[in-house]
């Protein structure tokens, strides 16, 4: 029953303006903001998601995990099921579970932490799958070598950037693809699928060039903490919002052309 | 979040001990709740299965539970705050010391949790009034020949469950035992026909028995998401294996509508159904393992094919006649009138049509049979062009998709589907999934371009209905290629070398700057970089005064400074108030980016110094370096 559950976009001055700016097939730039100023308030309400909390600091921890002899019970250490060092699939099979395995309420709870379980998954696949051979049926060895590149100054840089990156595009695609179909097709904002498609990649692209802001502090922020102790999860906790609060100045940025 | 104790089957006595609560049972006469297993009393013999029986009224509160509370508005407001909710069952039960095992408590909140996404917690209390399992129990009995096994198929009268039910008897010569809920007397009288078909090509080796469960007195439905429904189901299922000494429980189901990939970023978690997904029966047949006396495997046969290829094999099986009468959509079996068409529009709607279409079974699913034609009708509803668009543009998508990009965009939903694995196999798993979703993409873009080809006049003639998917495909630009090959967006690169380096950072709390022209930026040690129009130019400027003074060797303190009004004459600012307010606005940025992210906390003239009577300069103590030494460190 219900096999897919939509949603609507809320009521509002700010919403209108996001549902107009579909209509008109707007530029991404515009859209993009748009939407960070009329979720605002619901982000800020979200950003003490533990789901969020625990899937960041879970990124910082795996890199270092992998640079351990003993990477196999750093991994069950950290929540991870026994056997998660076997493959990247493994990997970020166990990287899911590790997330949820010291959560033992709902409380709190919403669908930004699932957002940023995505990012992390994909992350994770990606970056460190684009280093393999294969994507599939790759050696422990392998994974746990090129999982512990992410550990350096850059790599980890590269990390959090394109983490926060698919996280933005997500938050705001979270709100946009509950309007953006009716607005795709002959006479309407979006003519062709194909445009609709170049609309998503673009804002993927605007995400991913507006995420540069993050690259800029986070391997100097992990490599820091990292060096003097100071890696915990408050500190990370602390990382995270300043993140989410640079991407959305970053956002407001490019919009007035002052990126 | 809110949370919800509920009551369910305690004494009045019992009850007193809590002040809080929904009361729910299924006391006859006295409760709330019905429940009722038709066909099968007179089977029952020996003992009663007292877990099994516990099971059953357990899943009967759980979905009446979750029935009864509703997960807030369509909105989502505060990114979905209120989907998640908190359930706390209170039960009485036969066996409680067995129910109150932290094992078996786990395993009952795992199997609710991954489905519904909310928390369940339990305790379990004597039953004191405890409804013998005859009661539960119908009276009528059909003659059956079990002797090549048994196996229990959930029926609901869709394409899938009937194909199972197909494939169960024509693979094997197994008596299989359908369970059905009759939503609505129409869909009762649906799924009886069907299953009256298959018994009449398979005498003997067919049972059919419903399951009545509804709410009674102000009891009402008020959420209709029901992703505890399966639970429910299994549970019916697990006695009825018991009772017909089964020793499978069949829900069959395609992998596309198992896995249920979100059709659309908003789609989150439990909002694309889990009902059938892998981990749900992982789970369940995890808690079945536990309560049952005798081992039943629990799983699904279809869930390496999509459903075009379940057709197909229906078709194959001889029972492609069925399709026609089978019936698979939600918003119809909702309705308490009954139904008329397929609605055309629902996801269950376009995936039945998608299927029968590419499974060659399309003039066995007659086009009437929907209210909406799947390319030609109209869509103006949002939610249903979100619904259409979504599948379309997601099949479309997996057509030719890479492994990468495949798990550039699912990889969460993969490794949830890689959970119900052992690890050893957890890597051929995610091989099938790609191969499957390519699959179902390739099957969907040749019913488009049918279709597109079918209606080439119409194109041309510029008649297609606008708001129809048919428009949409149409509506390709000559210039426009939709490529097919779905690639991984080029990832985001590290800037420096990617051999393992050792992890080294200095501890140093020195202020280290360099000016990014390239992208318009100072770049800080250890904080986000400093932008903005009045912003870099302003520090830019004092970084290059700065340069100056150390390359006339001045001493630090002998370090040039600017008034603001000098400042903002050079920088061609309005007055001497925009170059404080960038000033301000840097320093606070500053300020906040170290307190964020480090132990440091310099004063407000770390970067920026206000020297009274000169004006602002860059602190002599800060370092300036080139960028490209900046990103060396």
């Amino acid at each position: 029953m219900g096999h897919v559950r939509l949603g609507v976009l809320p009521a509002g001055k700010k919403w209108a303006e996001v549902v107009r700016l579909l209509q008109a097939g707007a530029d991404v730039t515009q859209l993009a903001d748009a939407v960070a100023e009329a979720a605002e308030n619901e982000l800020i309400a979200a950003r003490g998601d533990p789901v969020l909390a625990r899937t960041v600091w879970l990124l910082t921890q795996l890199p270092l995990a992998a640079r351990s002899d003993r990477f196999a019970a750093e991994l069950v250490a950290l929540g991870f099921p026994q056997g998660s060092q076997q493959s990247l699939v493994n990997i970020v099979s166990g990287f899911s579970s590790a997330v949820e395995s010291q959560l033992t309420t709902r409380t709190g709870r919403t669908d930004l932490g699932e957002l940023a379980r995505q990012a992390a998954a994909e992350s994770l696949s990606t970056l460190v799958g684009a280093q393999m051979p294969t994507l599939f049926g790759t050696s422990a060895d392998d994974v746990r070598i090129e999982l512990g590149k992410l550990a350096t100054k850059d790599r980890f840089a590269g990390l959090a950037r394109d983490f926060f990156a698919r996280l933005t595009h997500k938050t705001l695609d979270y709100y946009i693809s509950r309007e953006l179909p009716k607005h795709i097709g002959p006479g309407r904002g979006f003519a062709s699928l194909e445009q609709s498609d170049r609309f998503r990649a673009a804002l993927g692209t605007h995400c991913r060039e507006a995420s540069l802001i993050v690259e800029s502090f986070a391997g100097g922020w992990f490599s820091k903490a990292n060096f003097t102790g100071k890696l915990t999860r408050e500190a990370t906790q602390s990382f995270t919002d300043y993140a989410l609060k640079k991407m959305r100045d970053e956002l407001r940025a490019r919009r007035g052309g002052d990126a | 979040m809110h949370k919800h104790v509920f009551l369910c089957g305690l004494s009045d006595e019992q009850r007193t001990a809590y002040t809080d609560g929904q009361f729910l049972s299924l006391a006859e006469g006295a409760g709330n709740l019905n429940l009722r297993l038709d066909y099968l009393r007179k089977k029952l013999v020996g003992t009663e299965p007292r877990k099994l029986t516990d099971l059953i009224e357990i899943a009967s509160y759980v979905f009446a539970a979750d029935r009864t509370t509703r997960r807030g508005t369509e909105i989502f407001k505060n990114y979905g705050e209120d989907w998640r909710r908190e359930l706390h069952m209170i039960v009485a039960v036969r066996e409680p010391g067995f129910w109150n095992q932290l094992e078996v408590k786990v395993a009952l909140a795992d199997a609710l949790g991954f489905a519904s996404e909310d928390g369940w917690a339990f305790d379990f209390v004597t039953n004191e009034h405890p409804i013998a399992l005859q009661d539960y129990l119908g009276l009528r009995e059909e003659p059956d020949d079990a002797a090549g096994g048994t196996s229990v198929v959930l029926f609901s009268g869709g394409l899938d469950s009937l194909a199972g039910a197909a494939h169960e008897l024509t693979t094997s010569n197994r008596h299989v035992v359908l369970v059905s809920h009759r939503n609505t007397p129409t869909v009762g009288a649906l799924q009886k026909d069907l299953a009256s078909s298959l018994a009449k090509s398979y005498p003997k080796r067919v049972t059919h028995v419903w399951v009545d469960n509804s709410l009674t007195g102000k009891l009402e439905d008020r959420e209709e998401t029901q992703r505890t429904r399966s639970f429910f189901f299994v549970a019916m299922a697990a006695v009825t294996a018991h009772i017909e000494k089964a020793d499978r429980i069949r829900l069959f189901e395609n992998g596309v509508m198992s896995v249920n990939l979100p059709i659309a970023t908003q789609v989150v978690g439990a909002r694309a159904s889990r009902s059938t997904h892998p981990r749900t029966l992982y789970q369940l047949q995890r808690l079945i393992a536990l309560v049952s006396a005798h081992e039943i495997e629990v799983g699904n046969p279809f869930l390496w094919q999509t459903k075009a290829e379940v057709i197909h094999k229906l078709v194959g099986s001889g029972f492609g006649n069925l399709i026609t009468r089978s019936f698979s959509c939600t918003r119809s079996r909702k309705s308490a009138v009954g139904y008329a068409k397929h609605c055309g529009s629902c996801v269950q709607c376009i995936q039945r049509r998608i299927s029968t279409l590419g499974g060659g079974a399309g003039e066995l699913d007659e086009a009437e049979g929907y209210e909406i034609d799947l390319f030609t009708g109209v869509r103006e509803d949002t939610r249903d062009r979100v619904m259409a668009l979504g599948s379309i543009q997601l099949a479309l998508d997996c057509t030719k998709i890479t492994d990468l990009a495949f798990m550039g965009r699912f990889a969460l939903e993969v490794s949830q589907v890689a959970q119900a694995y052992p690890t050893a196999e957890r890597d051929d798993v995610a091989k099938k999934l790609v191969d499957l979703f390519r699959r179902h993409g390739s099957t969907v873009r040749d019913i488009a371009v049918e279709a597109l080809q079918a209606n080439a006049a119409s194109i041309v003639d510029k008649t297609v209905a606008p708001g129809s998917l048919l428009a949409v495909l149409a509506s390709q630009n000559i210039n426009e290629h939709r490529s097919i090959e779905v690639r991984e967006p080029e990832a985001v690169r590290p800037t420096a070398p990617t051999t393992v380096t050792p992890i080294t950072q200095g501890a140093s709390d020195q202020i280290i700057i360099a000016v990014d022209a390239e992208h318009k930026q100072i770049r800080v040690n250890g904080i986000a970089a400093l932008k903005g129009t009045t912003i870099f130019p302003l520090l830019q400027h004092l970084i290059e005064m700065s340069v100056e003074d150390r390359a006339a060797l001045l001493a630090p303190k002998k370090f040039n400074c600017k008034p603001a009004k000098i400042l903002a004459d050079d920088l061609d600012l309005s007055d001497e108030g925009a170059v404080t307010q960038a000033v301000s606005r840097a320093r606070q940025e500053i300020l906040e980016g170290f307190a964020a992210l480090t132990d440091v906390r310099p004063d407000s003239n770390a970067i920026i110094e206000s020297v009274p009577r000169r004006g602002y300069r860059l602190n002599p103590l800060v370092v300036i370096v080139s960028v490209a030494e900046f990103m060396e460190l």
